[in-house]
């Protein structure tokens, strides 16, 4: 597992440059806008970058070396969710120092209601990771974009179709702008626990099925 | 050490069936014209790929069920896939001496610098050689008791062929007990190497035996038209036909040399058993 880590981490910071300018755009952001965005921005940002390790490891038929190191596909599974979650997270501490630093310089006081904001970039956080590491272990990094365009395009439409037709969106809606903070939040945190949930067993069966 | 059984794998037309064995401290080679499933069945012997029937089993278990700890002892030299290119040496060293036990970083960085690996370099932008010699370093820089080398010398120039071999026989004359499986379509590489040979052709085993039985008692045959006539063919094991006449392989030598002192007979290498066995009738 540690070996995998620093494997990740080590192509992680073939992206260093990348890095460096999300991590300006950040700060840059950070002066321009009052609000979390920063935040949102540079832990999705992270997240999707360490997800993005899974093409290298794909790139130029890299898995079959892969899969003879010692290891295991539940443990590089394990490992690239671990690696994804830390990135993630990495990201929205970095985006933190710098949201308060930019707020401090710009002598703004930090308001303790936007620290509920910044904590709902985990769970949706965790729900990006949920999605695109079983697409990517599926489809590659090519295929993975277009089937998560087209999911996402999918569930918009039927969305729209739901809200358009079912007798009673009206109530759908008040229910949905009726809920207090507290109880959107607990929702979205138990989606994205369950996503997890759903989303981890589907990852090791798709790399258990694979043959190199 | 290794054994493989009536191992059936089939893609699309291309169908393998296989069965050999590696005990301990043997070093086996598997020939066989491109395309012939030499890498499918390294890659079922390394659990890359699953049987459709048949067995493969490594230190005793299915080789598709190795734990991390078997494959600590699995050295892996594949010919088309390694570390990603992106990576640079100090890079992979940092990364086998987190997955390896065993892993020698000193050691593997002094190797490397003695054949001429930079260091600080991506991998993308070393030669096709010094990726081939960076993969033979990585399956012999944990001390493993068992190396799997699909074609660690393809695309190279006689020098780093045999630099390559050098390093593998290095290694070997150290570990006695260490098993051996390598691959190669160039034959010659493995007539100094291994203890026996398999010959593949279109996904059969067509030929087993020892190195130095081929190279002691199996012969070259060339025969005129009327001398293949009369030819007492038992021991042939097969012909071509040739402008002159009939090339015939046999694994009897010395009786053609004794019985039929006109006919010339030549020293048979791998390569002539190649192409007489999936070439001749």
């Amino acid at each position: 597992m540690r070996g995998l880590i620093e494997k990740d981490l080590c192509l992680l910071l073939q992206r260093s440059r990348v890095l460096f300018v999300m991590i300006a755009i950040g700060v840059l952001l950070g002066f321009s806008t009052d609000g979390s965005f920063v935040i949102g921005y540079l832990t999705m940002i992270c997240a999707i970058l360490t997800v993005g390790t899974i093409s290298y490891d794909e790139f130029d038929n890299g898995y079959p070396f892969l899969m003879t190191l010692p290891i295991t596909k539940k443990t590089y599974v394990v490992g690239k969710y671990l690696f994804c979650m830390l990135g993630g997270l990495t990201g929205w501490l970095i985006s933190i120092i710098i949201y308060i630093g930019c707020m401090l310089i710009k002598g703004n006081p930090v308001s303790v209601s936007v620290f509920a904001d910044v904590f709902a970039f985990i769970p949706i956080m965790m729900l990006i990771i949920a999605v695109m590491l079983p697409m990517q272990l599926k489809f590659g990094a090519e295929k993975s974009r277009i089937v998560l365009a087209v999911a996402v395009g999918g569930i918009w439409v039927v969305w729209y179709l739901l809200m358009r037709f079912l007798p009673d969106n009206a109530s759908i809606s008040a229910i949905i702008s009726g809920a207090d903070d507290l109880t959107v939040m607990m929702l979205i945190v138990l989606i994205c626990i369950g996503a997890l949930a759903v989303s981890y067993p589907i990852s090791l069966r798709i790399m258990e099925k694979k043959e190199y | 050490m290794v054994s493989v059984r009536n191992l059936n794998k089939k893609y699309g037309d291309f169908s393998l069936n296989v069965t050999l064995e590696i005990p301990d401290g043997q070093i086996t080679g598997l020939v066989g014209k491109n395309g012939a499933g030499k890498s499918t069945v390294i890659k079922s012997v390394l659990g890359l790929v699953r049987p459709d029937s048949g067995s493969v089993t490594v230190f005793g278990k299915d080789a598709f069920e190795l734990s991390a700890e078997d494959k600590q002892k699995i050295g892996a030299a594949l010919s088309d896939s390694g570390f990603s290119n992106y990576l640079t040496l100090g890079d992979c060293a940092k990364i086998l001496s987190k997955m390896y036990d065993n892993f020698d970083k000193k050691l593997f960085m002094e190797s490397c610098k003695k054949y001429g690996l930079p260091e600080g370099k991506q991998i993308k932008n070393y030669s096709t050689g010094m990726k081939a010699k960076l993969r033979v370093l990585v399956a012999l820089s944990h001390d493993a008791k068992l190396l799997i080398m699909d074609e660690p010398t393809a695309g190279m120039d006689v020098e780093a062929r045999n630099e390559i071999l050098d390093i593998i026989r290095g290694y070997l004359a150290e570990r006695e007990d260490c098993s051996v499986l390598i691959t190669s379509h160039i034959a010659d590489d493995l007539e100094g190497l291994c203890d026996d040979i398999y010959l593949i052709h279109q996904g059969k085993i067509m030929l087993h035996e020892d190195t130095d039985v081929i190279l002691s008692d199996y012969g070259v045959l060339k025969a005129d038209e009327q001398t293949f006539m009369t030819l007492d063919r038992q021991a042939v094991l097969c012909y071509k036909k040739e402008p002159y006449g009939y090339c015939c392989l046999t694994d009897q030598k010395k009786f053609y040399i004794e019985n039929y002192p006109g006919m010339v007979i030549e020293n048979c290498g791998i390569d002539d058993i190649i192409l007489l066995m999936t070439g001749g009738k």
